[in-house]
């Protein structure tokens, strides 16, 4: 058996637009841009959820948050989500991995189901203040130090998941100074018109050193270079330990995030494309390098590993493999699914040109203010913005 | 024959515990419109909360709070 290693890493929040690979005029992604040479970049990546726990659950089980039970991220997952979750899901990567020999290793803080099937789950030991803890997550450097030590210590094919949270507001392992400006902060308030929203960013940013939205996005792109620098040290230990070629490599956001677009401050709120487009690079030896423009979406990752090892299950996904479409450009899908998890029921479908958005119920349990209205249309070829609502317009349908 | 096997090992087995039956329509009551589907659900649910031992309990603690720092 020719097994390969695997690595994912997610990369928390990210998003396409702040990448140079993207377009962006700020190079965030230096060492991103060596790997995608070598790797296939997905340019039209769409996660299943704007959330953490939803989409990773996604990733891992190759499904939609409809079939695995998870829609809601934490702590807003409400406990028939788990219930089911428990009940219902039959396939979960790391316990496959480890059937088949796999040393499995997660580097990440969340726990709850998600530790299943990792023979090593964690940030290392446990630091002196374990009750209160003094910040949110390790930083990049320190995981990344420990995920070099864990899969040098390897003996079998290892399996390493990945999770980089720096870039998630408020990047508080980003060395970042502002000059205080009252003005800077009361113009930064009183631009945002709804009352919670308002409320919800002056509790987020208090003690924050964050004060303009100009300071909050540079220290946005400073998180996105600091991950990029960790990328870069797992990619030269790769290949230093010769490993790279035996190594299935992906690098890819879990959702997006919206600076301040839609009205949305530093949140992957809601279900415009900010949130829940995100990066998709995949490394498979041999395979070479290539842009693809087509969709996919994270329920097709672990389908598509598979395949490519040729690894046999019986399991049902949601996914579908993306290998016939890396090999001769056969689209696997016409649209893309996602469902809010930080509201109460939002779902969107996207194709290339259109987006609907339904809102059954579109309070926002993250600002406890409202993202969407009802049923939304947006015409991506005229529109890519989502700024006018034609759902009114029956004819545009 | 191997995936048989496989999915043989997969397979969760389970027993039968006596409740009252009070207690059974409580519990139905409860769960009603909830979409859990069943009592036995229900009770496996809060049974495995119920049994997660002190340093899981202090674990999931530490989880809330970081992601209470994270603006959740």
């Amino acid at each position: 058996m020719n097994e390969k290693n695997i690595v994912i890493i997610i990369i928390d929040a990210l998003r396409p637009k702040n990448l140079s690979l993207f377009g962006y005029s700020y190079e965030t992604d230096e060492n991103l841009k060596k790997i995608a040479k070598e790797s296939i970049l997905f340019k039209n990546h769409f996660s299943s959820s704007n959330s953490t726990a939803p989409a990773v659950t996604s990733i891992l089980t190759g499904t939609y948050s409809n079939t695995h039970g998870i829609i809601h991220q934490l702590p807003y997952t409400k406990p028939k989500e788990m219930e089911k979750f428990d009940r219902t899901t039959k396939f979960w990567f790391p316990d496959f991995l480890k059937k088949k020999g796999y040393e499995t290793i997660a580097i990440d803080w969340i726990g709850l189901w998600f530790k299943k099937g990792f023979d090593y789950y964690g940030e290392g030991e446990e630091k002196k203040d374990y009750i209160k803890p003094a910040e949110p997550f390790r930083s990049a450097k320190e995981i990344t130090n420990l995920a070099i030590e864990k899969i040098s210590q390897s003996k079998k094919p290892f399996f390493l998941f990945l999770h980089f949270w720096d870039t998630h507001f408020p990047f508080p392992h980003v060395m970042y100074k502002e000059e205080y400006e009252e003005s800077s902060l009361y113009n930064l308030l009183e631009n945002i018109k709804d009352a919670k929203q308002r409320k919800y960013l002056k509790d987020r940013i208090a003690g924050k050193n964050l004060y303009s939205i100009k300071g909050m996005i540079n220290k946005y792109d400073l998180a996105i270079k600091s991950v990029d620098n960790e990328l870069g040290r797992i990619y030269d230990f790769l290949k230093s330990s010769e490993l790279w070629d035996k190594t299935v490599f992906i690098v890819m956001g879990d959702h997006g995030t919206n600076l301040t677009e839609h009205g949305i401050y530093f949140s992957s709120s809601g279900l415009y494309d900010d949130s829940i487009h995100t990066p998709l690079i995949v490394h498979f030896p041999k395979f070479g390098a290539r842009e693809i423009k087509q969709f996919v979406q994270n329920v097709d990752i672990i389908p598509s590993i598979l395949d490519y090892l040729k690894f046999q299950t019986e399991n049902k996904f949601d996914g579908k493999s993306f290998l016939k479409l890396i090999r001769d450009g056969s689209p696997i899908r016409n649209e893309v699914f996602s469902v809010d998890g930080l509201c109460e029921d939002i779902k969107s479908i996207r194709t290339k040109k259109k987006k609907l958005i339904i809102a059954k119920n579109n309070f926002c349990n993250l600002c406890k203010s409202k993202h969407h209205e009802g049923i939304e249309t947006y015409d991506l070829e005229k529109d890519s913005w989502e700024s006018v609502n034609i759902h009114q317009d029956r004819k545009n349908l | 024959m191997k995936k048989a096997k496989e999915e043989k090992e997969n397979r969760v087995e389970y027993g039968t515990v006596s409740l009252p039956l009070p207690l059974i329509e409580k519990i139905k009551k409860r769960i009603k419109g909830t979409g859990i589907p069943s009592v036995s659900s229900y009770v496996a649910f809060v049974l495995r909360e119920l049994l997660s031992d002190k340093s899981e309990k202090e674990a999931n603690q530490r989880v809330k709070e970081r992601l209470r720092m994270l603006g959740y």
